[in-house]
């Protein structure tokens, strides 16, 4: 959204076209054939837009009282919550990369650990606790 | 001292599977054939002989410029050779993780060397029979193909979402500010700069606007007066939204909103307000003061709260919570309606009321509030009620006149600096 000079309406104009500049994410669950994640994305999605602009709205309210301030605080909940859904959104290619070196650095690492447990715990069975701690 | 022999025997055996897993599944994944092989290792080689003319002598660490510049010429010959289509980032992570793969295969495949050694050796110190050590294995490798099963079908899912989560994330120092705000608004007051529109708003809700409600001559005190309306009437109109929202409104302002149930409706129609005047007109609500009043040494309200019940200022200020009450009361009122009808409500030893008066608790909590007009100056309004009803005021306002009253406990908070 461009602006020329800051006339008041602004960030009332970002909110109502935070909606339908949400659109393209969505995975178009009402058609047929949806599953249950896309389902889901889609909630989240939604979901985070419904409470940035309640947030945006209370906060900008002159006067608060208990009732608003616990409003205030649901929807900043709502917004930590489900912001993940944008995740995809901001990925960029050298963080694509570094995930993927992550993954198979870590998947390396969690196969190892977890093989090491099932043994150990077999050991356990078979030697007793005393074989584990005469190896170790 | 034999299973040291045995692990380094398989150590070595592991490099060598090591190197022909990677083989094999540079053969699967990037399709590469012996003549695409050979093209890359010339390639390489060449890239590699450049290299070395330019750096000269010059450190060839694992660390050095040098190093990272033969991994470099290493991918472009890469991807000279295999084609850049055969890189594309699915590929590469396939390939890593076939090869993560392939090296627990190869160690374990080498371990398995040496546990063989280990199991005799085991079978000689421990006593472990070989039928044990056969259902040890055959539930070990039970176990593991279950993991790996896990594993393709969830484990590695779950570990890319936990590692997106914390690569990819939005720790912000401004997603961070939001968490502030609700803190900073119950220490300090609205924030009013958190949004734009109401300061861009100003010079024409409260100088366009105004100015044209005045009649153009000595247009200043117009203005003033009218901002000063518009801030009480912005005041009553919030004041009334909040306590429709928390069940707390009267006919009136519930007659405003629209939010009267059916049964209230039809008792607020003409017909019935018609039979209830009827019923006030023969059966005062408010009957006269008794002359008692007058000698009371006590100030006495007569007033109606959530309770509805009477009070006095100083039960009046218990129940608000507004140590003050008692003392801001009778100021307010001087303020409000001056010196003249403070006289004739209060008396003029401002200690005894002359009149009853009827006060309406409209607003008994604590509310936040900072005026748009001064946003460095912060209130804690305490109080919102309005008197209804004095007998004194008869001769002097008219019935209707009411009169918001706002209490204002501002000394605690206002070392606020925008």
């Amino acid at each position: 959204m461009k602006s020329g000079s800051w006339q008041g309406k602004e960030i009332r104009g970002m909110i109502r076209t935070l909606a339908v500049n949400c659109a393209p994410i969505l995975d178009c669950s009402q058609d047929a054939g949806e599953t249950a994640a896309e389902t889901a994305s889609d909630d989240m999605v939604m979901g985070a837009v419904r409470a940035l602009c309640e947030f945006s709205l209370l906060v900008s309210q002159r006067n608060h009282s208990d009732l608003s301030l616990a409003a205030l605080d649901d929807a900043l909940k709502h917004i930590y919550n489900k912001k993940g859904a944008f995740r995809d959104q901001k990925i960029s290619k050298s963080a694509k990369a570094k995930v993927d070196e992550l993954l198979a650095r870590e998947s390396h690492h969690l196969q190892e650990q977890k093989i090491h447990k099932i043994r150990a715990a077999m050991e356990v069975q078979l030697y007793g606790a005393e074989k584990v701690t005469t190896s170790k | 001292m034999r299973l040291n022999r045995a692990r380094q025997a398989a150590t070595i055996w592991s490099d060598a599977d090591r190197q022909r897993a990677i083989d094999r599944l540079e053969r699967e994944i990037h399709q590469v054939t012996p003549a695409k092989r050979k093209l890359f290792d010339n390639l390489f080689q060449h890239h590699e002989r450049q290299l070395l003319q330019e750096v000269g002598t010059k450190a060839t660490g694992p660390r050095s410029i040098f190093a990272k510049k033969l991994a470099q010429m290493k991918t472009a010959a890469e991807e000279e050779a295999y084609g850049a289509a055969n890189m594309t980032a699915g590929k590469r992570v396939k390939f890593l993780v076939c090869l993560s793969d392939a090296e627990i295969e190869a160690t374990t495949r080498s371990i398995a060397d040496a546990d063989r050694v280990v199991d005799q050796l085991e079978r000689e110190i421990h006593g472990i029979t070989s039928n044990d050590q056969m259902r040890f294995t055959k539930v070990l490798s039970i176990r593991l193909f279950e993991f790996d099963a896990w594993r393709q079908a969830i484990g590695v899912q779950e570990l890319q979402k936990t590692i997106e989560q914390r690569v990819i994330h939005f720790g912000y120092q401004k997603m961070h500010l939001l968490s502030y705000i609700s803190e900073s608004i119950r220490r300090m007051g609205s924030g009013n700069n958190f949004t734009t529109d109401i300061s861009e708003w100003l010079h024409i809700s409260n100088v366009k606007e105004a100015y044209r409600s005045t009649n153009k001559v000595n247009y200043i005190q117009q203005m003033l007066k009218h901002n000063d309306r518009c801030t009480g009437l912005n005041y009553m109109e919030e004041t009334l939204s909040y306590l429709a929202l928390q069940g707390w409104y009267d006919i009136d302002s519930a007659k405003g909103f629209n939010l009267l149930p059916a049964a209230d409706k039809r008792r607020n129609t003409c017909r019935a307000q018609l039979l209830c005047l009827h019923h006030c007109l023969k059966e005062p609500f408010f009957g006269p003061v008794s002359q008692h009043v007058h000698h009371l040494r006590e100030t006495h309200v007569r007033g109606v709260c959530r309770s509805i019940r009477l009070t006095s200022l100083r039960d009046a200020s218990v129940d608000f919570g507004i140590p003050n009450f008692g003392h801001l009361f009778p100021t307010q009122i001087e303020g409000d309606w001056g010196h003249e009808v403070s006289g004739l409500v209060l008396r003029y030893d401002q200690n005894v009321l002359i009149d009853s008066l009827f006060i309406k608790l409209q607003n008994g909590l604590l509310y936040y509030g900072q005026p748009f007009h001064c946003p460095t100056s912060v209130e804690r309004v305490g109080l919102d009620c309005k008197v209804e009803y004095t007998d004194a005021n008869q001769g002097i306002m008219p019935e209707s006149h009411n009169t918001w009253v706002q209490y204002m406990d501002s000394d605690l908070d206002n070392t606020f600096q925008g």
